[in-house]
């Protein structure tokens, strides 16, 4: 069959849109070309394409109307036919599928039978879709109608998206404010109405931070809401919703000061809904904190010195067990309780850090942020909803010091990588601030490997490696989750060709202030081949990089390692008296543009010994795309390096 | 059947108890109390399980269970909670748990509104009514030990949750007894497996009741190639004599009488209208061969309906009718396998709806006891020779091709005379090969061109799919990732489908290789395999407690042939490899002629299950594949 194309009739039909200013698409009227039409242009391959993407909010009603329109290219795109919606119960929708059946429009409407709404809470439902009659060509339109505003809105998708549009009424209810993600350039229309046309199917790369930061999108923050004389519901990002009352005004995320004061106001003791409940928790909870006047006081007599009294504070903060829960606020106003039980989300076990380092005496407060996970935050837009974490800071004379004690693992001095994330604001009474949440920490390791080259062309000796910082809290968690020693050893001798084991000792697995160090007494087979009388090993045995992990040769995105790495490498042999050496690799250096990585490999020769240093770097966190091209190839080449055998000869 | 299927999860996964009184003052469950044989290997440790099951006389059936478990570090965590899916017809009481710290003492209570409620949506499903009741421990500090106690009550019964004291890998059981009374009026059958002791029984007069014990049973370690935990951990199942579900009667104690349940429930299901069945018939009206029939009428349905899950009350078991299926153009695998049945029988061919217990696991099912064992449903057209087996959820399967999700199992296939049992056909080793042709051209530096093409069978095909499915760029990406060359760039690939009885990808693609010889002074040294090189045996441990299970043929054939440098030469051959043995078999060998050397491999494992005495000989068979894989030759340069 002749492919045909969609991009003409659209374009055409975008061109008028813009100039008209009518709705871009109308539910439940389709042009026949668009069924005839069977393949994308831009993206020859993709299963189906949304056409359009249509969002408007209605100020009368209070409605946002949402009609999408997916064309159904190959069999592949068939789970685009099934769609879920989370909303609450009053979502009215409908949905008709059109096909082409000997060239006339054939209809199927979607009826109830295919619509299953699933209570999750109270306020909030999963309405399922599965549209029926759907077809290679299909065109599918759905129409999706809700109180209040969206809470983001996806330009880009897992799937093209040929046309997307989204109007906002201007609004005396709700005041809010945007953020926009993402690398596709918006066409503007006005000050609430944006467009974005032809955008490619956005595809996550490894190595990326959250792809909320790069697929592009906005996200809506409530700055207002004032509703007169009536009650409205309006939901959050958190997709819980809450009930307003009849005149009732409340400021949002108008600015980063009216969120410090909300959070921080201990004034309204009566709640209005969930939000405002929690609101009055994080300043109350800051503030009641006379359970920890003894324990303060020990630490004080105990610790004369400030970083002892950190490292006290946080250890004390660490009996409340971190429930894997991010959280801004604290569900309790009496911290005191997550000491009790034992266990506590985020916002509670660093809130109590807090407090107990204001009680040492020390200039302390709470560092509002966002999670890894969660996308940045933006220092232009201020935004309550995309807050979802807190850590605690210390400043001193000379510099800040960040803290966030749920890690059980980590030290002090040590963020966990979910903290990592851009910048945080600092929140106290009489100040505010941006702090960078970042770290000069690294992922450290040094292995040294001391052997020597027997008869049997076996090596037998010693291997030491030692971890420090991130090396050392990775290395930490991962150990807990063998049940035996002997299940971590089986794990790690995989891809450890020939390598036994005959002695393994761990010392300062929980001594989290020490680098963890390990012990072997190893012997390893298979690692020195024989040919025509020489003796090969490759050096780095198995510490060897054998494979690129940047193998893709398109990047769109940065590469983010979160914190900077520093590995080192010593291998020393002694071989058998009656050998010479015939070829050792050759020292080399590499470094990339602005040293961001660096590796070198050195070696040096005694009387019957052989030492090879490698050095591994890589010294900022990010490297952007552009640099891409230069990683991989400095990849490629630390392969070929490494692969370079010392060879003996036998006099 | 994915009701079914849940049900079985659930029987599976799920921790139990009775509501006998607590006394506050008693130290129970103190860590330190649990031998140390049962610490070995183990994630949690089952202090206490009693499960008390009684089969009224109305055949509703009342479960009460107490289950004590200690959970000794993170990854037992998922045995603490509790999760108890309930519907209409299941109704889950009086859930209560205590919470004890190291020493036995009593830490908290949960039950009353700490009980959640949520809608059961597994994943790839679109709807079902079922719901489930859980309690989250948020206990953080380990080793802890949670108690619950719990009721569940099922009327109108389709299936009777049985015992399944050992439910995952790393929990060892303290104690565990499980009593199942029964009243002389209702009639329920059990099977026993795998259980050490003899079960106890009674007769009080009005019903029989019985008793299983455990005790001491250690943690079964979860090893690489381990048979499926269900086939040697101790378990009783239980099933009904007579079913009546919304008036739907039948007797199962045999297989025939459950194929006529079955049959019973699919019933006046085919009710295609006249449009429809004129619509079909004309599909296959000038075509006289049955078999192009049937698969004309596969592909028609294929691609007319998609996959979606929807379980609602009975609808768990019977199959949308037909023209409902006809008229969405989407259904469950009950729904399509019957719409296919109907389609199949508007041209005149008979065929019968069966029922599958599917997974790429492939673990047994009971074929000596006639009960609900099944997750998956499929249809098979029999014929004088060959039979055909239509998988109907897919979209793109090939007519008659079951690949490993239903292939080689026992499947249950209803026709009149009820339901018998049918051993679907089994991907030998010859339909798994995978096999490759490469031709390497080098220069002095050690770089160089490669062309590979590679025809994907079997197994290999099933693992092929996804890539199949995926847009363009996402295919580059997996194919870069499937490629274990050390510096390589993919230039070219070219995937094509041929989708026969027999079905396989031919995938042609071209690479770039930079340094892919070392260069060590004038010679250049090269590694022979260059593409599927198997770098770490799969049996790293040095003891091994159970048998090694290879559930599917390996069947790799390569040739490559490595045009060389310009004034290099390849001196030595190195000598032939033949390793034979009753796993499996491995050979290369390396010729030359002229300019270029050839390298072939054959490496081959067979589908069989070895006794764990012959661990050590398994061990050393791959440690050598392992070796020969990864061989390397000198190149020099010629005088």
């Amino acid at each position: 069959m002749k492919k045909h194309l969609l991009t003409v009739i659209l374009l055409a039909g975008i061109l008028g849109i813009i100039h008209a200013e009518k709705a871009p698409i109308k539910f439940g009227q389709i042009s026949k070309a668009d069924l005839i039409n069977d393949v994308y242009a831009p993206d020859t391959s993709a299963p189906a394409v949304i056409l359009c993407d249509y969002g408007y909010y209605t100020e009368k009603s209070y409605q946002t109307v949402r009609t999408l329109r997916i064309k159904i290219l190959t069999k592949e795109g068939y789970y685009l036919a099934n769609q879920i919606f989370s909303t609450h119960d009053k979502t009215a929708i409908r949905g008709i599928t059109y096909n082409l059946v000997n060239n006339e429009i054939v209809e199927t409407r979607l009826k109830n039978e295919s619509v299953f709404r699933t209570k999750i809470t109270d306020y909030f439902y999963e309405i399922r879709v599965a549209m029926p009659n759907v077809q290679v060509g299909s065109i599918i339109d759905i129409e999706f109608t809700y109180d209040g505003i969206p809470f983001e809105w996806d330009f880009q998708q897992e799937i093209p998206v040929l046309h997307s549009e989204l109007i906002l009424e201007p609004s005396v209810y709700i005041k809010f404010n945007k953020n926009y993600f993402g690398y596709i350039p918006l066409t503007e229309i006005s000050s609430n109405h944006w467009i974005a046309t032809h955008v490619p199917a956005f595809k996550p790369e490894p190595f990326m931070t959250s792809s909320k930061n790069f697929r592009s999108r906005f996200e809506f923050d409530i700055e207002e809401v004032s509703i007169p004389g009536q009650t409205k519901i309006y939901s959050n990002t958190r997709g819980t919703y809450q009930r307003e009352y009849s005149g009732y005004y409340q400021a949002y995320s108008k600015s980063w000061e009216s969120i410090r004061t909300m959070l921080l106001d201990n004034k309204h003791i009566l709640s209005w809904g969930f939000l405002t409940f929690l609101y009055e928790h994080f300043g109350l909870s800051l503030a009641n904190d006379s359970y920890l006047n003894e324990i303060a006081k020990d630490i004080k007599l105990r610790f004369p010195d400030r970083d002892e009294r950190i490292k006290a504070a946080y250890k004390y903060t660490k009996q409340i067990k971190w429930d894997k829960t991010y959280r801004l606020v604290a569900e309790k106003s009496f911290l005191s309780g997550a000491f009790k039980e034992g266990k506590g989300s985020s916002a509670e076990i660093n809130l109590a850090l807090v407090q107990l380092l204001r009680k040492l005496g020390m200039d302390a407060g709470p560092v509002i942020m966002s999670t890894r996970s969660n996308g940045r935050l933006s220092e232009a837009h201020p935004s309550f909803n995309k807050l979802n974490y807190v850590i605690a800071a210390v400043f001193t004379e000379y510099d800040t010091i960040l803290l966030d004690a749920t890690e059980e693992k980590c030290p002090y001095y040590l963020l966990p990588l979910r903290s990592l994330n851009g910048k945080g604001q600092f929140i106290d009474k009489d100040r505010a601030g941006w702090v960078q949440l970042s770290t000069d920490k690294k992922d450290r390791q040094m292995t040294v490997y001391s052997l020597a080259v027997g008869d049997d062309l076996s090596l037998k000796g010693k291997l030491s490696v030692l971890k420090g910082d991130y090396a050392a809290l990775n290395f930490r968690n991962d150990y807990a989750t063998f049940n035996s020693d002997e299940e971590y050893l089986n794990d790690f001798k995989k891809e450890k060709k020939g390598l036994k084991i005959v002695s393994h000792k761990i010392d300062n697995i929980d001594s989290l202030y020490k680098p963890v160090n390990e012990e072997f007494e190893i012997i390893c087979n298979h690692s020195v081949s024989e040919m025509d009388g020489e003796l090969y090993i490759v050096p780095l045995l198995y510490d060897q990089i054998k494979e690129n992990p940047f193998k893709v040769s398109d990047r769109l995105y940065p590469i983010d390692f979160g914190y900077a790495r520093d590995k080192t490498i010593i291998v020393n042999y002694t071989f058998p008296q009656g050998y010479n050496i015939a070829n050792l690799p050759a020292d080399i250096n590499l470094k990339l543009p602005g040293n961001s990585a660096s590796f070198s490999c050195k070696s040096t020769v005694s009387e019957g010994k052989i030492t090879v240093l490698f050095k591994f770097n890589i010294n900022n966190s990010v490297i952007l795309q552009t640099e891409y091209a230069d990683l991989r190839e400095f990849y490629n080449q630390i392969i070929a390096k490494q692969a370079e055998p010392i060879v003996l000869k036998k006099n | 059947m994915n009701l079914i299927q849940l049900y079985i999860s659930f029987l599976l996964g799920i921790t139990l108890v009775n509501s006998t009184g607590l006394y506050a003052d008693e130290i129970k469950y103190r860590v330190s109390d649990i031998p140390n044989q049962l610490l070995i290997d183990a994630k949690a440790v089952v202090r206490y399980e009693e499960m008390i099951t009684e089969i009224k006389s109305d055949g509703k059936l009342v479960q009460k269970v107490k289950l004590a478990i200690t959970i000794l570090n993170n990854n037992g965590k998922t045995k603490s909670f509790f999760v108890h899916p309930y519907d209409k017809t299941m109704k889950v009481s009086n859930i209560k748990a205590h919470f004890y710290d190291i020493s036995g003492a009593e830490i908290k209570k949960k039950g009353g509104y700490d009980i959640l409620d949520y809608a059961m949506i597994p994943g790839g499903t679109t709807y079902s009514d079922l719901r489930i009741k859980g309690i989250d421990p948020e206990q953080f500090k380990f080793p802890f030990t949670v108690e619950y106690t719990y009721e569940v009550t099922f009327s109108g019964v389709l299936l009777y949750p049985g015992w399944y004291p050992i439910d995952d890998f790393n929990v060892a059981i303290e104690k565990s007894k499980f009593t199942l009374i029964v009243s002389k009026q209702a009639g329920c059958r059990y099977y026993e497996k795998n259980i050490p002791s003899k079960v106890e029984i009674k007769d009080t007069g009005e019903s029989t009741v019985y008793t299983w014990a455990l005790s001491d049973i250690p943690a079964f370690a979860n090893e690489n190639f381990c048979p499926a935990l269900t086939d040697f951990a101790p378990v009783v199942l239980l099933a009904p004599s007579s079913i009546n579900v919304e008036g739907y009667k039948g007797n199962i104690e045999t297989w025939i009488g459950f194929g006529h349940w079955i049959n019973l429930l699919n019933q006046d299901r085919n009710n295609l209208n006249d449009e429809t069945r004129a619509r079909i018939k004309k599909l296959t009206d000038n075509v006289s061969d049955e078999r192009a029939k049937i698969k004309i009428l596969y592909e028609y349905m294929q691609n007319k309906t998609r996959y979606v899950s929807i379980q609602v009350g009975i609808g768990g078991f019977q199959p949308f009718d037909a023209q409902t299926v006809d008229r969405l153009s989407y259904g469950d695998c009950k729904a399509l396998s019957n719409y296919m049945k109907s389609i199949l029988e508007v041209a005149g061919i008979n065929s019968c709806y069966t029922l599958v217990r599917a997974g790429r696991e492939n673990s047994s099912l009971q074929t000596d006891f006639p009960s609900s064992q099944f997750n998956h449903a499929i249809l098979c057209v029999p014929q004088s020779a060959d039979t055909i087996w239509l998988e109907c959820t897919s979209q793109n399967i090939p007519f008659n091709y079951l690949g490993t999700f239903t292939s080689d199992r026992d499947v249950l296939i209803m026709d009149s005379c009820g339901g018998k049992f049918v051993h679907t056909p089994a991907l030998n080793t010859a339909n798994n090969l995978e096999s490759r042709k490469v031709n390497v051209t080098l220069d002095q530096a050690g770089s160089g061109f490669a062309n590979i093409t590679t025809t994907y069978r079997g197994a290999n095909y099933d693992s092929y799919v996804p890539i199949l499915m995926s847009d363009q760029s996402d295919r580059k990406k997996m194919i870069t990732k499937s490629i274990h060359v050390p510096n390589f760039e993919l230039d070219n690939f070219n995937i094509r489908e041929t989708k026969t009885e027999k079905p396989f990808v031919t995938e042609q693609i071209s690479l770039t290789l930079t340094s892919y010889c070392t260069k060590i002074g004038e010679k250049l040294m090269l590694c022979l395999n260059m593409m599927n090189k198997v770098n770490e045996s799969p049996f790293q441990s040095t003891t091994r407690k159970n048998a090694i299970s290879f559930k599917w043929p390996v069947y790799e054939g390569d040739t490559i042939t490595y045009e060389l440098p310009k004034g290099y030469t390849l001196e030595k051959i190195p000598a032939k490899v033949n390793l034979q043995s009753d796993f499996g078999q491995y050979t290369t060998e390396v010729t030359k002629s002229g300019s270029s050397i050839q390298y072939v491999r054959t490496f081959k494992i067979y589908k069989a299950v070895h006794p764990v005495n012959r661990y050590d000989e398994i061990v050393t068979f791959f440690d050598k594949i392992v070796t020969a894989d990864e061989n390397k030759v000198m190149l020099t340069k010629v005088m």
